[in-house]
C-alpha cells in the first residue's frame, strides 16, 4: 500500500480534507479496496478515540422521525439483489443511436411496512447494454419521490450522462455529472432546465436553501438521495454524449419543484 | 450491552429488512452515537439531524458492511462521525478555538469497555502519548471534535501548512506505533 494511499486514508478519517476531496475519496472508496482498506483500518485505529465520548439520550422522538423518513425496503443498496432482478428484464432494454438511449425497467416492490403511506414503489434498472445496471432509480409513487442511484455505468470516452425525466407536459434532465476539473459541480450533480427555472444541485443551491432554512437543513439538494416531486408520467432514462466525468458510485439527488 | 460480533448480526438483519433489528441497534447504541454527533455539532436538533441521516444510512447501506473488512462499530461510528464532520462542512458552526477540550484521552480505556477494546484504548494512548504535546492535540481535536485544519491552526498559533505537517508526521508515528493490527 502507498504512503499516498494511506496519508489520504488517514486525512480523510481526521477530517482534513474539503468537501470536494471528501466526496472524492468516497466515490474512489467505491472501487479502490485498498483505498476502503486504508480507511478502515484508520477507523478501526482511532475508534478509541471516538468512545471516549459522553452518552448523551436523543429525544425520544426521534426513532420514530428517522423510521417514517427511511425510504422503502426497495432503497436498500443491496445492488446484487437487484442484479438479479436487472439480468430477466434486461433484454427488453432499447438500445438506439450510438450513445444509446436506455428503456426504464419497472420492477414492482413491496413497501417498506404497512405504517407507511399505501402506494407501489417501482425500481428502474437502467442499463446501457453491460452486464451490471449503470443507474437504479425507485419511483416511490405514493410520495412522488424519485431515487437515483448510480452504480455500475462506465461513460464513453468524453462523454457523460444524462438521465431524462419526461412527465406529464414537462420534460427534466438531470445530468450526472462528476468531473472533477468543474469544482461547482464536483460530485454529482442534478441540473433542472427547460424554461422552468433552473434549480442547481450545487454547492451554491445548497447553501441558499440552507439559508432559508437554517434550522432544518432538510429536503435541499444533498448527494444522498433524489426526491422529484412531480407527477410522475412515463419516464425514460436516457445516456447522451457529454464532456465529463462519469461519477461511478455518488448517488445523485436533487429536489425538484 | 451489544458485543461486535452482536452488532455485525444485526447489521446484516437490518440489511434483510428486519425492522427490529434496527430498532435494536437505535437503542443500543443511539446515546453513545448522539454524543459522537454532538461533540461534533455541539448543537442538539442538528446532531439529531446527523443521526437521522446516519441511521437512516445505515438502513440503505447495511447491505454494504462487510464484516470481513472491518469492525461493525467502527462501520457505524464512521457513517456518523463523517457526516457530522460534512455536516459542520456544509454549515460552519461558531466555534471558539480557544475552547478547552479536556478528559479525553483519559477516557481512553475505561474499564467499562471489554478486554479487547481495553487493549485497543490502551495501545492508542500509549501511541499518542508517544507524541508532542501540540501535534497529539490536534489529531485528538480533528478527529473527536472535527476541527478542520484552519481552526486548528488558529487554535495552536501555527500556519495551516505547519499543522498538516504535524499531522502527517503524527499519524505515520501513530500507525508505526500501533503496528499493523487494527
Amino acid at each position: 500500500m502507498s504512503d499516498d494511499l494511506d496519508t489520504r486514508a488517514a486525512e480523510y478519517v481526521i477530517g482534513q480534507q474539503g468537501a470536494a476531496e471528501r466526496e472524492a475519496i468516497r466515490r474512489e472508496m467505491e472501487h479502490n479496496a485498498d483505498l476502503r482498506m486504508a480507511v478502515a483500518r484508520w477507523e478501526a485505529r482511532l475508534l478509541p478515540l471516538a468512545q471516549t465520548t459522553s452518552f448523551v439520550a436523543p429525544s425520544p422522538e426521534l426513532l420514530a422521525r428517522i423510521k417514517a423518513g427511511l425510504p422503502p425496503r426497495a432503497a436498500n443498496d443491496d445492488v446484487a439483489a437487484l442484479r438479479d432482478a436487472v439480468r430477466r428484464w434486461r433484454n427488453i432494454a432499447t438500445l438506439a443511436g450510438g450513445i444509446a438511449a436506455v428503456l426504464a425497467v419497472f420492477v414492482g416492490v413491496r413497501s417498506f411496512s404497512d405504517a407507511r403511506k399505501p402506494g407501489e414503489t417501482y425500481v428502474a434498472a437502467v442499463n446501457r447494454g453491460g452486464d451490471a445496471p449503470a443507474l437504479i432509480v425507485r419511483v416511490d409513487l405514493a410520495s412522488g419521490r424519485v431515487f437515483v442511484r448510480p452504480v455500475a455505468a462506465e461513460t464513453p470516452a468524453g462523454k457523460s450522462l444524462e438521465l431524462w425525466y419526461i412527465g406529464g407536459q414537462s420534460r427534466r434532465r438531470a445530468e450526472i455529472d462528476g468531473a472533477r476539473e468543474r469544482p461547482r459541480h464536483a460530485g454529482a450533480s442534478v441540473r433542472r432546465q427547460y424554461r422552468q427555472g433552473e434549480i442547481r444541485c450545487d454547492g451554491r443551491t445548497r447553501r441558499r436553501i440552507a439559508d432559508r432554512r437554517p434550522d432544518r437543513p432538510r429536503g435541499l439538494c444533498r448527494r444522498a438521495r433524489s426526491r422529484v416531486t412531480a407527477t410522475l408520467g412515463a419516464m425514460r432514462l436516457c445516456y447522451r454524449p457529454f464532456a465529463g466525468k462519469w461519477a461511478s458510485s455518488t448517488k445523485v439527488s436533487c429536489r425538484f419543484g | 450491552m451489544l458485543d461486535k460480533a452482536d452488532i455485525a448480526r444485526l447489521i446484516a438483519s437490518v440489511a434483510r429488512g428486519e425492522e427490529s433489528a434496527f430498532d435494536r441497534l437505535y437503542d443500543a447504541l443511539s446515546p453513545q452515537l448522539f454524543g459522537v454527533a454532538l461533540r461534533i455539532v455541539r448543537d442538539r436538533a442538528q446532531a439529531e439531524d446527523v443521526l437521522q441521516e446516519a441511521f437512516t444510512r445505515v438502513w440503505t447501506r447495511a447491505a454494504t458492511f462487510d464484516p470481513a473488512s472491518g469492525d461493525a462499530l467502527a462501520w457505524l461510528y464512521a457513517i456518523v462521525r463523517h457526516g457530522a464532520i460534512d455536516h459542520i462542512r456544509r454549515a460552519p458552526p461558531a466555534r471558539r478555538v480557544e475552547e478547552r477540550y479536556d478528559g479525553w484521552l483519559e477516557n481512553l480505556a475505561d474499564p467499562r469497555d471489554e478486554e479487547g477494546a481495553l487493549m485497543a484504548a490502551g495501545s492508542l494512548r500509549h501511541c499518542l502519548g508517544a507524541l508532542d504535546e501540540v501535534t497529539r492535540a490536534c489529531i485528538v481535536e480533528a478527529y473527536c471534535a472535527g476541527l478542520s485544519g484552519r481552526e486548528l491552526a488558529e487554535r495552536h498559533a501555527r500556519p495551516e501548512n505547519t499543522i498538516k505537517s504535524l499531522l502527517r508526521r503524527g499519524l505515520a508515528a501513530l500507525k508505526t506505533c500501533l503496528g499493523d493490527a487494527p
